[in-house]
């Protein structure tokens, strides 16, 4: 039996919840799990369908709310990690390459390199 | 002989430097969770290894470095900040909203239902003096209901008022804490690697991080310099400037007779209340100065509660005293049923009373219209449950909506509260591994993950944007 439209919104909510858990430890692992999260989020959530009656409508519309400060509390996260990150660039160009004449922490360039890890 | 010794020269060098990484290490585990506390390494330092010139190589222990890096500490403590504002605001919101009552079984929204019901009763039995006598009973409640809001609230103002002192102390105390370290370095001179020291500055700045917006900058002497709100010294060197709490009226008061303001200043008196809108204190001095006197009023504006009393015990008299109790000879002219403290708009609420003088033969029913209508006034108040006119209305709403509309924007702000401390909850939690994350990765490796983060923020920040616009088609769906 397909999925009530509630019902799918709170899987939603569900994957929303699994990709905070994620970010709170925003790994690059983590980051790219949340990536998937939030596609699945998405399939979800895309083609809604009608609830049949005002009860089932109702009750997808709180589910939806719900959604809606899942997904800001996510795009939060996403940002707060984001944000510590760009400053920590420029913390590490200032470190590595000192500052522009404008007073701007260096850009450090960056030839490709390869990475490995045990 | 002398290989055979430098070997034993090497091999005893060697079981000291590992012996001290081992004491580091065990120093490390110990303190694991000892607050502020940053992992400690011990450098090792090969030595000169060339047989041919007796350099019998081995290795030396060398440098001991800390682990802690300040830039995540100061993101660490950014999002603590954000996150003592968010549970302060959660906390003094939750007071609040236990003084509204919108089920409307108990308080104002249920004193205006009775009286509403009792004058519609009186309309229907004109002649009934016990019908009369509950009007006056409901009225009674209805002024006392308004008393009792006003009551907690000017009890929640002195408990804020209370905590804000509290907070101010504590920051004054905490930085005291820190001056003391510094006056210790200063004295001594050798600070720089008292690891215990280190970690009781840095447990000291992330407890003050709860309360205040702040910058700490380590000095090259090893005194920690605090910044409130990244501008106004608290501390430099081991030279403390405390900061104190009062009130203080406006310079231009609306209400000459309203509550004053809360205030944060220096012992200079520069006035930092402005400038203080993060950590607990942000949250208390948000609350004193800007949610309570929008309900309660203060100096500065009247209050939603004053001016819903206000307005609905003027209507009711209007309405009274332009009615007739008799139709005479001589006709005998209705009289106002409630009072308050006129001179004080911020009073209203808080001293509004039926006037004790009232008997129920005083109240008018008679509407002389025209038309004229034996029962218009009690069927024009009890109209007023459901006004029909802009004149029987606050705001274009009738007064049981005004006041839900109070009551609603008290919830609307606990619930953004609430949502913000748990979003704030999970940041510091972020910004903790994060600082975890740190520790003692090589700049090469750090920057080539920067580079797999910045490209996975972006994929994750457009997935994102698209769930919040399909999440708002189906609201917008499901909201039709």
């Amino acid at each position: 039996m397909a999925a009530s439209a509630s019902e799918r919104l709170a899987a939603a909510r569900t994957a929303l919840d699994r990709a905070c858990q994620l970010l709170v430890s925003p790994t690059p692992e983590h980051i790219d799990g949340c990536a998937r999260l939030l596609e699945t989020a998405i399939s979800e959530v895309s083609s809604p369908k009608l609830p049949p009656n005002a009860a089932s409508r109702q009750d997808a519309l709180g589910q939806a709310r719900l959604l809606k400060r899942s997904i800001g509390r996510t795009a939060r996260l996403l940002d707060g990690a984001a944000l510590y990150h760009a400053n920590w660039i420029s913390c590490l160009g200032a470190l590595s390459a000192g500052y522009t004449p404008l007073g701007q922490p260096a850009n450090v360039e960056r030839h490709a390199r390869l990475l490995a890890r045990g | 002989m002398p290989n055979l010794l430098s070997t034993l020269y090497n091999s005893a060098s060697a079981l000291d430097a590992y012996q001290r990484v081992l004491e580091v290490s065990q120093s490390n585990v110990a303190n694991a969770s000892t607050p502020g506390y940053a992992k400690q390494l011990l450098r090792l330092n090969a030595l000169p290894f060339d047989p041919s010139r007796g350099l019998p190589g081995g290795v030396e222990a060398g440098q001991m470095e800390s682990t802690r890096n300040e830039y995540a500490e100061q993101a660490v403590r950014r999002q603590t900040t954000q996150f003592g504002q968010e549970q302060q605001a959660t906390t003094s919101l939750t007071a609040l909203q236990a003084i509204f009552d919108i089920s409307g079984t108990t308080g104002i929204p249920n004193a205006l239902n009775q009286f509403f019901q009792s004058v519609s009763a009186w309309g229907q039995n004109l002649g009934s003096t016990a019908a009369r006598q509950t009007v006056i009973e409901r009225a009674t409640d209805v002024a006392q209901s308004f008393q009792s809001a006003a009551a907690s609230l000017q009890n929640l103002t002195q408990d804020t008022e209370t905590q804000l002192n509290s907070t101010v102390d504590q920051v004054n105390k905490l930085v005291g804490q820190i001056r003391g370290y510094n006056a210790f370095i200063l004295q001594t001179g050798s600070a720089s690697h008292d690891m215990g020291m280190d970690a009781q500055v840095h447990a000291a700045l992330e407890n003050l991080s709860t309360l205040v917006d702040f910058t700490a900058v380590q000095q090259a002497d090893g005194t920690t310099t605090v910044l409130l709100n990244g501008r106004t010294p608290l501390l430099i060197e081991d030279r403390q400037f405390s900061i104190s709490s009062s009130l203080a009226m406006p310079a231009d008061p609306v209400n000459a007779n309203g509550a004053p303001l809360a205030r944060v200043s220096t012992a200079d008196g520069t006035d930092l209340t402005s400038q203080t809108t993060s950590g607990q204190l942000g949250a208390l001095l948000d609350m004193r100065n800007r949610v309570l006197p929008s309900i309660a009023g203060d100096a500065t504006q009247t209050g939603d509660l004053n001016r819903l009393a206000k307005q609905f015990a003027d209507r009711v008299n209007d309405l009274l005293s332009s009615g007739n109790i008799s139709d005479g000879p001589p006709p005998v002219p209705g009289v106002p049923l409630f009072q308050y403290d006129a001179s004080n708009p911020t009073a209203t609420a808080a001293t509004l009373a039926v006037d004790p003088t009232v008997t129920a033969g005083q109240l008018a029913a008679i509407d002389l219209g025209p038309p004229y209508v034996g029962n218009g006034v009690p069927l024009a108040i009890a109209q007023l449950a459901m006004p029909g006119t802009d004149d029987d209305r606050i705001d274009g709403i009738s007064y049981s909506e005004f006041y839900g509309k109070i009551a609603g924007d008290v919830g609307s702000q606990l619930q953004a509260a609430q949502d913000g401390q748990q979003v704030q909850q999970s940041l510091v939690a972020q910004a903790k591994n994060q600082r975890q994350q740190l520790s003692g990765v090589s700049l090469d490796e750090e920057a080539m993950i920067l580079v797999e983060f910045q490209r996975a923020y972006e994929a994750n920040s457009k997935l994102i944007a698209v769930l919040d616009q399909l999440t708002q088609d189906t609201l917008n769906i499901l909201g039709t």
